[in-house]
């Protein structure tokens, strides 16, 4: 099928912001390698949303999802010359935030259970969530996102990462692989051994409704 | 459930993500068309990824933007940083240090002596230990050992004449008075030669020759004891052979000065 006029329009302008994004995303990198912390700032505005989500995702816990995030970015602020562009920057901070959710999932005691929704209303996702048109529809989106997020809790933080870089960063097997250093294999095995988790939990309450 | 499903069962999160090969991916779909439990369990795959696939977001609570004396890493921040059993664990061992700390600061002693301070933590000190004993003097050493050895050579060499003198005794009824005067002489020149060698041996000595004076000195007492034993040899044999005549008799002790001196050489 032929493309139109308009189609082909948009996608190279989609291509060409990609490219000036990432020469602009460059230039701030070179200069916050050479100790630039204004730089390093508006790489913090690019990716702290997405940053903070993982973690959030990955630690159910608001407060300690954005004490995580800015944890993450310290790190990288005192590591960033250490950054040697063999992976995308993106990969590198992703890297950075398991690494720190799984160690807080680790020291966390056995058993406890953080909820989002045993939070009080000032600290529940349900409040910073973008507004909807319809209220209805929102409703029920948050009501599968709040079932998401307690399957997720099931899953063993490894695993729980794996699913994360996925389906929330939708990340490609090869940059999970690079993101949590282990072999490709055992990414695959940890995403299915999950997937198999998730679907008894969801699957079945999907049932329910 | 057939007893291929368990394999087709696997394979359908992996067809459901473009995971599988065409071949295995056609042979999935014609099993999960003849098989309804199989095509259930697909059906709750696909909703748990379109679970976990809705778009959703949360708003960042705030910036996270970082500051430059923030990246300093303090004591406090990093002690902040520990797990509670951690935090737990170096409180008791920083409240152990400074308990004892505190313990030893009590029985802290500053003492001035002369030409040193004493810190010391703990008991009272004890009386200060003896001084350690005074460098050895090589030269008084040296000087001392020179006149024990200079003593030593003086005795012998008067028990030496000594002991020839007793031997001239014994046979003095077979000497006259002219070979007995002149035996006299030559011991007394005898002696007046040790005492230079005796000397000189000394100057070597100081000299800071120690290895050739031992040698020297140990030479020294063997020709003289070699000496002394021909010397009785010959006086025995004159002593026993009275009727020796004179002339022979100043021979022999010609000769054995001779032996003498050659040897003292």
């Amino acid at each position: 099928m032929q493309e139109s006029i308009e189609t082909v329009l948009s996608k190279t302008s989609t291509v060409a912001a990609d490219s000036k994004d990432k020469t602009q995303e460059s230039a701030w990198i070179a200069a916050a390698q050479k100790g630039d912390t204004l730089a390093f700032n508006r790489l913090v505005l690019k990716w702290e949303k997405a940053i903070y989500n993982l973690n959030l995702r990955m630690l159910h816990d608001c407060e300690e999802a954005a004490e995580a995030t800015q944890e993450v970015f310290l790190s990288a602020y005192k590591s960033i010359r250490r950054f040697r562009r063999e992976s995308r920057f993106s990969t590198w901070m992703y890297r950075i935030a398991v690494n720190q959710c799984i160690s807080r999932l680790r020291r966390r005691p056995q058993g406890a259970h953080y909820s989002l929704d045993a939070t009080g209303p000032s600290s529940s996702v349900v409040h910073q969530l973008p507004r909807s048109e319809s209220h209805e529809g929102e409703i029920l989106r948050e009501e599968t996102r709040r079932r998401v997020r307690l399957a997720l809790e099931h899953l063993p933080p490894e695993q729980r990462a794996v699913v994360e870089l996925k389906f929330f960063q939708d990340l490609t097997f090869e940059e999970i692989a690079s993101v949590i250093q282990t072999p490709l294999s055992t990414v695959k095995s940890r995403l299915y051994s999950g997937l198999e988790i998730l679907k008894v939990r969801l699957g079945r309450t999907a049932l329910e409704m | 459930m057939k007893s291929e499903c368990s394999t087709y069962r696997n394979q359908i999160p992996q067809g459901l993500m473009a995971e599988l090969p065409e071949d295995q991916q056609k042979a999935l779909e014609r099993h999960l068309a003849e098989c309804l439990p199989c095509a259930e369990e697909r059906r709750l795959y696909r909703e748990t990824l379109r679970q976990l696939q809705l778009p959703g977001d949360a708003d960042v609570p705030r910036h996270f933007f970082v500051y430059p004396e923030e990246s300093r890493a303090t004591p406090w921040r990093l002690f902040r940083n520990l797990s509670l059993a951690w935090r737990g664990a170096l409180s008791a061992v920083a409240l152990a240090v400074l308990a004892l700390g505190g313990f030893a600061l009590a029985n802290l002693e500053i003492r001035a002596e002369a030409g040193s301070v004493t810190i010391r933590l703990g008991e009272h000190s004890q009386p200060a230990p003896p001084p350690p004993p005074p460098t050895i003097d090589l030269a008084g050493l040296k000087s001392d050992l020179l006149l024990v050895l200079e003593e030593k050579s003086r005795n012998d060499k008067i028990e030496m004449i000594r002991t020839v003198r007793a031997e001239l005794a014994q046979s003095e009824t077979t000497l006259t008075k002219k070979q007995r005067l002149a035996l006299n002489i030559a011991l007394a020149d005898m002696e007046s030669r040790l005492d230079s060698r005796i000397v000189a041996s000394a100057g070597n000595v100081e000299a800071g020759m120690q290895g050739s004076l031992a040698i020297m000195y140990r030479e020294l007492d063997n020709q003289r004891t070699r000496d002394l034993t021909a010397i009785n040899d010959r006086l025995n044999r004159i002593a026993a052979n009275g009727e020796i005549k004179s002339n022979q008799t100043d021979a022999i002790l010609e000769t054995l000065l001779q032996v003498a001196e050659f040897r003292l050489k």
